[in-house]
C-alpha cells in the first residue's frame, strides 16, 4: 500500500548523492553579458534549506544568481510570481511522477517565472533573470520532491526586506514547569557564541543560567522563556540551542574564581549531581575540589560556591554584571574570603541581578 | 510536514513481512521523541534507550516506560555499570556515568567518567559506536566535523584542527582514555562477536568507498586519513601523506589502510549503515544463528553476514534478510527470548523513529545461508534443500573499489568470474563451486535468481556479496 507520493519521494532518493554532470553552464543570455548584481545562494549541509531565505535586488535590475549545491542532495531553485503558493507548485512537483526528474521537477503552470535545472550535489547553476521594475516580493522554493516544505526564500525587489523577529514561540521550545530542567548543548549565547560544554539549566519561576563545563563557571544568565531546541531537534541538528529569554550574565572567557592551587592547572569538570533536579555542579582546580551550584532569590540568581583544601577563594567579577554579596557591592569587583583554618573549607553566595 | 508524517506513520503500521512480526512498541507520551540513539539491555530485561533530545528511557519488560535520566547532550550509546542503577552514556562531549543513588529509578549523579577528545560543538561531531567488552573497557568513535577545509581535501567532513577526531578510542575501567586506530570517517556502530573481536560500522563518504563493516584492533589505521594527524602509533605519517602529489597520496593511503570485512554496496544494500550485532539467539531468530546482524537508517532494510577467518583476517559475505522491517534501523539489541528491539531514529536523513520488536515467525526464508571461500572457489550453504544447481544458476562477477576522496567511489575492474564446476552436496543442503578468475582485494557479487529450493521455492532476495580480501592459499 505504498502511496504515490512516497514511491516518487523513494525516486528522488534513489538519486541522491549521485555525481552527474548536469550543471547549468555559465553563458550569460543576450543582454546579459554585463549584470548590476551577482547574489550567491547556497544550501545549509545541515538541512534541507537555502542557506539565504531573503535576497534583496532593486527594481528593473539584472541579476546573475550563481547557486552552489554544497549539500548532499540534488536542488533546483524555482522563482515564482508575486503570491504564488511554493506549496502548491511543490506539491504540482510531486505529482509530476516518474517523469519529474527528466523535467526537473518543473511542473506545467504560469506561476514559475524564472527556474534553475536540478544542480547535482558539489555542482553550480547560475540564473539570470531581469528583476520586474515595481516594488514586489517573488517566493522562491526548491520543487524536488520532500525539499519545497522547509528550502524556500523571498525575493524583495526595490524594497528593504522585513527582518525576522526572534522566534517568540517554538515548537521545539523546552518549557519548565515545576521543576528545574536540566539541558546540555552546544549553547548559542548572544555577543558570546557558541559554548560547545554548556549545560543550561531552567529553573521554575523563569530564572535560567548556563554552566560551562569547559571553563567550570557561569557562562549566562537570562529571565523569561527557557531554550529554544530546534537547532538541535529539527534536521540533522546538533547546532546548539538558542536562548529564548532576555540575558542578563554572560561571560565569554572572564576567569572569576581564584585560590591557591594545588597541583595548579585548569579546572576540571567532573560532573553533576541533582538535588531535587538542581544540579550541583562538581570541579577540581588541581586538589581543590569545588561544588558550585544556583538558585533563585527575590529576582535575583545567586551562586553558591563550596571549595575545599585551600585558604583562601577570590570571586573577580565579569566587569559588566551587577553581582553583590550580601547586598554589597564589590571593591573594584572583587571578593576575597578565607577558609576555615581547620579544614581549609569555605562556603560562600555571590548574588547576581538582572 | 504533519500530512507525511500521517503518511509515513501509515506506511509504518501497514509493514508485514513474511518471516518475521514486526511490532511498533509505542511510547505512551505523544510528546516523548523517540529518536533512538542508544539502546541496550538493562539488568531486568528490559530496555535502555538514549534519544535524540538528551533523555534516558527505560522500558520494563512488562512494558512500562520510566523517564531514568535527561538533559544529555546527543547521548548516542549506552552499556549498563557495574552497580544496579549504573549506566554509561556516551554523550558528544564525554563519556559519563550515570547512577541512580537513591533508588528512586531516575539518575541522580551525572559523573564526568572521561573525556579525551576536542569537541567545539560542529553539528557533524558525533561521538558513536559505542562498546564495552568484558573486562569493562569502552570503546567509541569519533566523527569528523562538517567542513570543506580539510588537508587531505575529503568532501564535507574533515578533523579540521579539533583534537582526536577521527579516532577510534579506548577507555579503561578507570577512566583514562586512549587510542585504538585511526581513519574513522563517521563510524556508527561496533559489536563484539564471540571470540571477542571488534566490528565496527561506518559510513560512505570520501576515502570510505561505500558503508562498511571493519574489524578493529589497537594501531589499526582504518581509511580515512584525517585521523592519521592525531595517530600516536604513526607520527608524522600524516605530513608525509600530505607532502605528496594528489594521487600518488591516494594510492599510498590505499597500500596502507585496513581493508574492511564487509564493503555494503552502496544503493544496493541501503545508503546509511546502522550499528550492527551478532544473533546470539541459537536459532530463535531464524536460521541464521551467529550471523552478523547489520542495521540500515534511510533504507527499508536489515541486513546478515557470515564472517570467515582467511589467513588471520576476517572476510565474509553480506545478505538481505527483511525488506520489510522499517525505516530509520540504527540499534539493533537481541533480547534472551530471541526478539531483536530496533532503535530507530531518522534525523535529517531519512525517515523512522521509535522502537520495533521483531520475531521471527519460525517459516524459513530460502536463501544461501553462508558462502565461504574455499582453495577452489566458494562453498555455498542453504536454508533449504535444493536438488539441482549447474553453473548458470549462481552468477558471479567482481570488481573493486577506486579509491578516491570524491563521495562516491566508482567501481573499477568489473568481470565476469566463470563457474566452472558445481557440485551439489548429496542431501542438497550446500554446494561447492570451481571458479576462475578470483582475485584478492575485491568485492565478489552473486547473482541467483535461478536458485530454486527442491520443493520449487525460489529465493526472496537474489544477492549477495563477498568481500575477497584475501585468497585461501
Amino acid at each position: 500500500m505504498r502511496n504515490l507520493p512516497f514511491r516518487i519521494l523513494g525516486f528522488a532518493i534513489s538519486f541522491l548523492f549521485i555525481s552527474s554532470s548536469l550543471v547549468a553552464e555559465d553563458k550569460p543570455p543576450a543582454g546579459f553579458e554585463k549584470v548590476d548584481v551577482t547574489i550567491k545562494l547556497g544550501t545549509l549541509h545541515t538541512d534541507i534549506r537555502f542557506d539565504k531565505e531573503v535576497l534583496e535586488v532593486m527594481a528593473g535590475q539584472k541579476v546573475k544568481i550563481i547557486f552552489k549545491n554544497e549539500s548532499e542532495m540534488p536542488h533546483n531553485m524555482v522563482i515564482l510570481k508575486r503570491g504564488a503558493s511554493t506549496k502548491s507548485i511543490g506539491d504540482k512537483a510531486l505529482m509530476m511522477g516518474a517523469e519529474g526528474l527528466a523535467k526537473g521537477y518543473i511542473p506545467e503552470t504560469d506561476k514559475i517565472l524564472w527556474h534553475l535545472p536540478i544542480v547535482m550535489p558539489g555542482k553550480s547553476g547560475v540564473l539570470y533573470f531581469k528583476a520586474p521594475d515595481k516594488k514586489t516580493i517573488l517566493p522562491f522554493v526548491c520543487t524536488i520532491p520532500g525539499h519545497y516544505m522547509k528550502m524556500v526564500g523571498k525575493i524583495y525587489v526595490g524594497q528593504k526586506a522585513k527582518k525576522p523577529a526572534a522566534p517568540k514561540t517554538s515548537a521545539f521550545e523546552i518549557k519548565i514547569t515545576d521543576k528545574p530542567y536540566v539541558y546540555r548543548t552546544g549553547l548559542n549565547i548572544p555577543g558570546v557564541g557558541k559554548k560547545a560544554y554548556s549545560i543550561a539549566v531552567g529553573l521554575p519561576g523563569g530564572m535560567n543560567f548556563s554552566f560551562d563545563a569547559d571553563n567550570c563557571q557561569l557562562s549566562a544568565a537570562w529571565t523569561g522563556k527557557f531554550l529554544d531546541a530546534r537547532k538541535d531537534w529539527d534536521g540533522r541538528g546538533g547546532n546548539g540551542a538558542q536562548i529564548m529569554g532576555k540575558v542578563f550574565y554572560k561571560n565569554k572567557d572572564h576567569k572569576t574564581l581564584y585560590f591557591p592551587v594545588k597541583g595548579g592547572g585548569k579546572p576540571v569538570f567532573r560532573g553533576y549531581r541533582l538535588y531535587k533536579g538542581n544540579p550541583v555542579f562538581i570541579c577540581y582546580v588541581g586538589a581543590n575540589k569545588m561544588n558550585i551550584s544556583f538558585r533563585e532569590e527575590n529576582g535575583k540568581l545567586i551562586q553558591k560556591i563550596a571549595v575545599w583544601n585551600t585558604q583562601y577563594v577570590t570571586y573577580l567579577a565579569e566587569p559588566k554584571s551587577k553581582v553583590t554579596v550580601g547586598g554589597e557591592k564589590l571593591v573594584n569587583g572583587e571578593y576575597t574570603k578565607p577558609a576555615r583554618p581547620s579544614d581549609g573549607m569555605l562556603i560562600f553566595e555571590v548574588e547576581i541581578a538582572p | 510536514m504533519r500530512i507525511l508524517y500521517i503518511l509515513i506513520i501509515l506506511i509504518f503500521s501497514v509493514n508485514a513481512d513474511d518471516y518475521f512480526k514486526v511490532e511498533e512498541l509505542k511510547h505512551p507520551d505523544k510528546n516523548v521523541a523517540l529518536e533512538i540513539g542508544g539502546m541496550c539491555l538493562d539488568k531486568k530485561g528490559g530496555l535502555m534507550m538514549t534519544t535524540r533530545r538528551g533523555e534516558v528511557w527505560n522500558r520494563s519488560s512488562d512494558g512500562k516506560w520510566t523517564l531514568y535520566a535527561h538533559g544529555l547532550q546527543e547521548p548516542l550509546g549506552i552499556r549498563p555499570g557495574w552497580s544496579e542503577g549504573e549506566y554509561y552514556v556516551l554523550q558528544r562531549p564525554e563519556l559519563s556515568r550515570l547512577l541512580d543513588e537513591d533508588n528512586d529509578g531516575t539518575a541522580d549523579l551525572y559523573d564526568s567518567f572521561a573525556k579525551g577528545w576536542g569537541f567545539t560543538g560542529n553539528y557533524h561531531s558525533y561521538a558513536m559506536a559505542f562498546a564495552m567488552d568484558k573486562q569493562g573497557n569502552f570503546f567509541g568513535g569519533l566523527g569528523l566535523p562538517f567542513s570543506t577545509k580539510g588537508k587531505f581535501k575529503g568532501k564535507w567532513l574533515a578533523t579540521i584542527g579539533i583534537p582526536e577526531r577521527g579516532m577510534f578510542w579506548k577507555v579503561d575501567p578507570t577512566g583514562e582514555y586512549s587510542q585504538v586506530a585511526s581513519g574513522v570517517r563517521e563510524p556508527v556502530g561496533s559489536a563484539f562477536n564471540k571470540e571477542g573481536d571488534l566490528f565496527v560500522s561506518d559510513t560512505q563518504g570520501s576515502f570510505i568507498c561505500t558503508n562498511w563493516i571493519i574489524h578493529v584492533k589497537q594501531g589499526d589505521f582504518l581509511g580515512h586519513p584525517d585521523g592519521l594527524m592525531w595517530d600516536k602509533s604513526r607520527p608524522g605519517l600524516a605530513d608525509k601523506l600530505l607532502a605528496m602529489p594528489d594521487d600518488k597520496r591516494l594510492e599510498e593511503i590505499d597500500k596502507i589502510r585496513k581493508r574492511p570485512v564487509l564493503y555494503i554496496p552502496y544503493r544496493k544494500m541501503g545508503s546509511s549503515v546502522g550499528g550492527l550485532t551478532f544473533d546470539t539467539t541459537e536459532g530463535k531468530f531464524g536460521p541464521f544463528a551467529g550471523q552478523m546482524i547489520i542495521a540500515e537508517v534511510i533504507e527499508d532494510l536489515l541486513m546478515r553476514a557470515n564472517i570467515e577467518k582467511v589467513d588471520g583476517e576476517y572476510q565474509g559475505a553480506l545478505f538481505q534478510l527483511s525488506r520489510k522491517i522499517g525505516k530509520g534501523g540504527l540499534r539493533p539489541v537481541f533480547a534472551k527470548d530471541g526478539s531483536l528491539y530496533l532503535g530507530k531514529t531518522a534525523r535529517g536523513w531519512g525517515h523512522g523513529s521509535g522502537l520495533s520488536k521483531i520475531n521471527w515467525n519460525g517459516k524459513v526464508l530460502f536463501d544461501i545461508k553462508e558462502i565461504k571461500i574455499n582453495k577452489t572457489g566458494f562453498r555455498l550453504n542453504f536454508t533449504k534443500k535444493v536438488s539441482s544447481l549447474d553453473a548458470s544458476t549462481v552468477k558471479l562477477d567482481s570488481f573493486r573499489y577506486k579509491f578516491t576522496n570524491g563521495y562516491t567511489s566508482p567501481y573499477i575492474d568489473k568481470k565476469v568470474l566463470k563457474v566452472t564446476n558445481v557440485k551439489l552436496d548429496a542431501d542438497g543442503m550446500g554446494a561447492d563451486l570451481t571458479v576462475e578468475g578470483m582475485a584478492a582485494d575485491t568485492v565478489v557479487h552473486f547473482s541467483y535468481k535461478g536458485l530454486k529450493s527442491s520443493d520449487d521455492e525460489k529465493t526472496v532476495f537474489h544477492d549477495a556479496w563477498y568481500t575477497l580480501n584475501r585468497l585461501l592459499k
